[in-house]
């Protein structure tokens, strides 16, 4: 009777307690990552990916005694771009061929898992070889895989716990590779693709975050005779691209998960007349179905790869007078959007950097008001375009401040020559996208291809903008000591007065930065950590001057204050 | 021995075909930035060790063959000639 009892003890615990409490990351844990600022556990430094901290114990008046606490050495040479996980003392991060968990404190490995896939992958990963990061929930640690996989690992050991094959037609032979980050919410686990550069038909796709199961796709093209469709001509749609190669955000009070979707496919546009929903879009999403409940396309028959994946970011900004919620997106097109995260409402659509191609956004319609350089290009002739396929911003996450109300854009400065031959008939499978059309590079000046800039986002004006020799392909961090965290292409780590732009700090690390800062805090003490590893698309095939001979190599490295 | 006309017409075909599978990796015009290795340093006599390596992949290179064919690799070394280091000035 006395044995009875005690089981039935356990069961009653065990149904109330989960299952590991040292290593819960429930989905209330990520709910409210943007408020317990001692860990980092959710893509964007919280859902709102705002890249916002309210620590301040390192901030202007002392970001000069800030030193290296160690470094880690990644052993790989290609791109860095991960966000790092910070859990309980432990950073978990990825390269496209490992996941690590590091100790925090001192940067010695706790455990490394080394990912192998088949060589012929890399033939369909455009731009760069890289992932960007991992996603924490219940004690694992679970992330994408090149060859189009999934795997959740023992947050405390590294073993495997499952491994998803995203079904088909997801392969590298039709054009997938996973290069992001996956977004768990409420214990689905929410992926996207690359491969709008080999005409793939592009997704965002869901996954039981215990077993693995596939929970849902959503196509961002439309198949034959759904609809959508009829804005493809010649059934383009096909092969029409729309990939979802960087992690979204989400609204609890809504329950809508934000995507941005990329380019058409092939680059070319005259062989696929029609506005080509839903790619360049920001999708709404429920994440429990993937049902859509509202898409908001920023580039319709997208001539220039405008690939309109960035991060929408969520936060409360003052919109005629009032403080409401918006989403912003600074688009790789050259316009920062405003909407209403409730019904993608377009509120606000104003250039953030050179554009040319268009004179504005109608805000009723939400379309662009396209000009000769836009027409100029769909009808075959040469024309000079700002920006150029690099985009005003690339990939690189912006970071938004409660404080000052700003957002921190890394731009680009960078035109092009385009022309757009008589499109030849696609073959399914084969590159789809810079051979499609002709393009040199445009610059008003080789010593400045990229500015970090302070945004407001309902004007799109710059309260200071800081010249780089090359662009930032770092995210920013920007935190409440008023400090603007970047990385530099040449390995500079930098911090930045967030009022003014003057950079207050810097320190060289071994190679280029084009990761995502984040930062924390342990024992009372507060932390930034950041990836190095030059790599990734503008350094591989830019030929830009600057970064000739940068060396390669991937470290992740953490900074406190200097306290002896 | 091919006449001056025909290899220009090569480099100008091998553009497009460097420009759709190789660019990712070695650059626009056989620029990038150190990470990878610069076409441009190929030898006149290497056409052997050029070819290997697109059909067999090498370091972090992929595989090519039966992807990038024969002709294929014959317009990009046309190409690669017109930029190389060692070109015909």
């Amino acid at each position: 009777m006395k044995k009875l009892l005690l089981a039935t003890v356990v069961a009653a615990t065990s149904a109330v307690l989960p299952a590991a409490p040292a290593m819960a990351q429930s989905s209330q844990d990520l709910l409210n990552d943007h408020k317990t600022p001692g860990d980092v556990l959710v893509y964007g430094m919280g859902y709102s990916a705002q890249r916002y901290s309210t620590l301040a114990k390192i901030n202007k008046s002392n970001v000069k005694k800030l030193v290296p606490m160690w470094s880690y050495a990644m052993t790989d040479n290609r791109g860095a771009e991960a966000f790092p996980v910070v859990k309980d003392g432990v950073i978990y991060t990825t390269a496209h061929n490992a996941t690590v968990a590091v100790d925090a404190l001192t940067g010695k490995q706790i455990w490394r898992v080394a990912h192998d896939y088949p060589p012929e992958t890399l033939r369909v990963v455009c731009c760069g070889v890289v992932n960007r990061g991992a996603a924490i929930y219940e004690g694992k640690i679970i992330r994408a895989l090149l060859d189009n996989q999934l795997i959740a690992l023992d947050a405390k050991t590294g073993k495997e716990i499952w491994k998803a094959v995203s079904p088909a037609p997801a392969t590298t032979a039709n054009g997938f590779a996973m290069t992001g980050a996956p977004l768990v919410v409420n214990g689905v686990v929410i992926a996207g693709v690359a491969g709008a550069e080999y005409g793939h038909r592009g997704f965002i796709e869901a996954y039981d975050a215990q077993t693995g199961k596939h929970l849902w796709r959503h196509y961002n093209v439309p198949a034959p005779g759904e609809k959508g469709a009829e804005t493809w001509a010649n059934d383009s749609n096909v092969t029409g691209g729309g990939s979802s190669w960087v992690t979204g955000s989400y609204d609890p009070e809504l329950d809508l998960v934000f995507w941005g979707t990329g380019n058409p496919s092939p680059w070319n546009a005259r062989g696929r007349k029609g506005d080509n929903l839903w790619t360049n879009s920001i999708v709404a999403l429920r994440p429990k179905t993937g049902e859509r409940v509202w898409f908001y396309q920023a580039s319709p028959n997208d001539p220039f790869d405008y690939d309109g994946v960035h991060t929408p970011v969520l936060a409360h900004v003052k919109v005629e007078g009032k403080m409401r919620k918006v989403l912003m997106q600074a688009n790789r097109n050259g316009f920062l959007y405003v909407l209403d995260p409730s019904n993608g409402k377009l509120l606000a659509a104003n250039t953030f950097g050179k554009v040319n191609w268009a004179d504005g956004i109608d805000l009723t319609t939400g379309r662009p008001k396209f000009n000769d350089v836009f027409n100029g290009a769909l009808e075959g002739r040469k024309v000079t375009v700002w920006p150029s396929v690099s985009g005003v911003t690339n990939w690189q996450h912006m970071a938004f401040s409660p404080k000052t109300s700003m957002l921190y854009i890394n731009t680009l400065h960078i035109g092009m020559t385009y022309e757009a031959p008589e499109p030849e008939k696609y073959v399914p499978g084969k590159p789809s996208g810079p051979g499609s059309v002709k393009r040199t590079t445009v610059l008003e000046d080789p010593n400045v291809r990229g500015f970090l800039k302070a945004v407001d986002p309902m004007t799109g004006k710059s309260k200071w903008e800081v010249p780089y020799k090359s662009p930032n392909y770092s995210s920013t961090l920007v935190t409440a000591g008023d400090l603007v965290f970047t990385g530099v292409m040449t390995g500079e780590f930098q911090a930045l007065d967030a009022d003014t732009g003057k950079v207050l700090w810097s320190f060289q690390t071994p190679s280029g930065i084009l990761a995502q800062p984040v930062t924390w805090e342990k024992n009372g003490k507060q932390y930034v950590t950041v990836m190095s590893g030059i790599g990734g698309v503008y350094a591989l095939r830019a030929g830009d001057p600057n970064l000739a001979n940068v060396p390669a190599g991937v470290t992740m490295w953490t900074f406190g204050l200097f306290d002896k | 021995m091919p006449s001056l006309g025909q290899d220009a017409k090569k480099a100008a075909a091998g553009e497009r075909v460097y420009t759709t599978y190789c660019a990712t990796c070695h650059g626009d015009a056989l620029v990038s930035s150190g990470q990878t290795f610069d076409l441009r340093r190929l030898r006149k006599d290497e056409r052997p060790r050029f070819e290997n390596a697109v059909q067999n992949g090498k370091g972090q290179m992929p595989p090519w063959k039966g992807v990038v064919s024969v002709e294929e690799m014959d317009l990009i070394w046309h190409y690669i000639r017109t930029l190389a280091n060692d070109r015909d000035q």
